[in-house]
């Protein structure tokens, strides 16, 4: 689940936390990052409780409404911080691989 | 009228969590519905359907829970919203019943193989630190000074082998769920799909440990140690009738708790009670048994004497008698071994030596035929024959003559 203790971040991590730059309820969390991949990833259930669980303790998001079960959170600074440097990384990665790659699709 | 709901009394292991939800949906498909889960399966007649059921391993939840606890409800809830509705759980398993046929895996093929793995491990850890934690304890009891108590007790040694089979089978199971992970592990990698089906090998294990405790039941009832198997039967009872009524009233984990403590509380209570009042009435009853030496017998008082303790052990390793008799203010106490292993007789005279090492002892052998024989300074005898040991505890200043010793080893049968 974790990569390396979060210092990279797997594609379901991406997206729940770009999933939170807006306060979001858990449970719709699943649905925004089926929009937000266009489709392309889906998180299941046990997963997606999983990661909030483990962001949450690793202090990436936060709670924000606790209404009986339904809870809301929200991205924190570290959080962002983390997401920048995994958007960083990959764009960097697309980047490098643009002058080589794009002759060959 | 043909019943609308029936009990299945079924279990499955996490490891075979595929194979539970496969058979709900097989019966489902004959038309019984799961609803839910007491101290067993719970299905309700409705209309055949062909129902997908998903049996998950929830890590948060605790082997305690009888009912989904409000981490479950909320894990839930995410299951909801992606097609899955809990229909019911207990301990770490959660049943789901898929709502739509787009429904969402609930978890990936490697969280949930390192999820089920996880609860596995757990539970069997906990039994095989039981195992371990009883089998010291058990252990514990022949070491020291408390060796030539128990070694010849057919309780303690038949419940010291059981619990060392016990751990042994334990910590095999448990290797064995690590070397099954490895190979499940190494075939996930190769891209094959894992399917937790009915394992041959869970089900030889359950039947290994009914076997072992049917075992010992059998081993104490030869040994006509009656007392010791009603005390296992009303222990192994109450834990059944404690269990069936945790499982089928479903109290909240707190107070299952609390049930575990004042039944284990309570066994421990009827225990001690049992082998108090067995203590008690062996007691009242000394004088009903006929010590083979008496006073009278070494010519020391012609009148009876009092027999105020008195304990005879046998089983396969050997047997002991012990005798503590009383006349006025006078004491004749002494206690015979016997056995046919020379490392129990070695490590009972060696104990001996080592209590009177710093004692002057003086040497009687010759007067009393044995290998070894020694009295010390307190007045203590201590006799070692080829497959006998012998002490016999006199007052201080009594010296036992030729005569004497004579009729010791005669009335106890010595060499």
């Amino acid at each position: 689940m974790a990569r390396e203790e979060l210092q990279t971040l797997s594609e379901p991590m991406y997206y729940i936390l770009l999933a939170l730059m807006q306060e979001c309820c858990g449970v719709d969390i699943m649905e925004k990052v089926r929009n937000l991949s266009h489709n392309r990833v889906t998180v299941g259930p046990g997963t997606l409780y999983a990661l909030l669980a483990k962001f949450e303790q690793k202090g990436l998001i936060r709670l924000t409404v606790a209404e009986g079960r339904r809870k809301s959170y929200v991205i924190t600074d570290a959080g962002k911080d983390m997401l920048l440097k995994e958007y960083h990384r990959l764009k960097t990665m697309a980047l490098d691989g643009a002058g080589i790659l794009d002759d060959e699709v | 009228m043909a019943k609308n709901r029936k009990t299945v009394w079924k279990r499955f292991h996490y490891l075979e969590c595929d194979a539970f939800a496969a058979y709900l949906s097989a019966m489902a498909a004959e038309g019984w519905h799961f609803k839910e889960w007491k101290a067993g399966l719970v299905f309700e007649r409705g209309e055949p359907e062909q129902v997908v059921y998903c049996v998950e391993v929830f890590p948060n939840g605790s082997e305690r829970d009888t009912r989904p606890q409000p981490k479950t409800l909320e894990f839930a809830e995410y299951c909801e919203a992606a097609g899955w509705k809990l229909v019911d759980g207990k301990g770490k398993y959660c049943i789901f019943r898929r709502m739509r046929e787009d429904a969402v895996p609930i978890l990936t093929p490697q969280e949930r193989m390192e999820n089920i793995f996880q609860a596995s491990k757990k539970q069997e850890s906990h039994q095989c630190n039981f195992a371990c934690l009883m089998m010291l304890l058990n252990w514990s009891n022949f070491w020291g000074t408390r060796f030539e108590r128990v070694i010849f007790s057919y309780f303690d040694v038949v419940f010291l082998g059981f619990f060392i089979s016990f751990f042994l089978l334990e910590t095999v199971y448990l290797v064995w769920i690590h070397w099954y992970q490895h190979r499940l592990k190494v075939a996930q990698t190769q891209g094959k799909g894992i399917y937790f089906g009915k394992s041959k090998w869970v089900g030889r294990f359950r039947w290994l440990v009914v076997l072992l405790t049917v075992l010992i039941f059998a081993v104490l009832a030869f040994g006509n140690d009656a007392l010791m198997v009603w005390i296992l039967l009303i222990t192994l009872a109450t834990m059944l009738i404690i269990g069936f009524l945790t499982a089928t009233f479903r109290p909240e984990t707190d107070t299952v708790m609390v049930i575990s403590f004042i039944s284990a509380y309570l066994i421990m209570a009827v225990t001690v009670a049992v082998a108090g009042g067995m203590a008690y009435s062996q007691n009242e009853k000394p004088d009903a048994v006929y010590p083979p030496l008496t006073f009278a017998d070494l010519g020391m008082e012609s009148g009876s004497t009092q027999v105020s303790s008195h304990n005879e052990q046998q089983n396969f390793l050997g047997s002991s008698v012990q005798f503590t008799l009383r006349f006025e203010d006078q004491c004749l106490e002494y206690k015979v071994l016997t056995t046919k292993h020379d490392w129990i007789l070695d490590k009972i005279w060696n104990k001996w030596l080592e209590k009177s090492d710093n004692e002057q002892r003086t040497e009687c052998s010759a007067a009393w035929s044995a290998e070894h024989a020694f009295r010390n300074h307190a007045g203590d005898y201590y006799i070692r024959y080829d497959d006998t040991l012998l002490t016999i505890r006199l007052d201080e200043d009594i010296v036992l003559s030729q005569e004497q010793i004579d009729t010791v080893r005669d009335k106890l049968e010595l060499e």
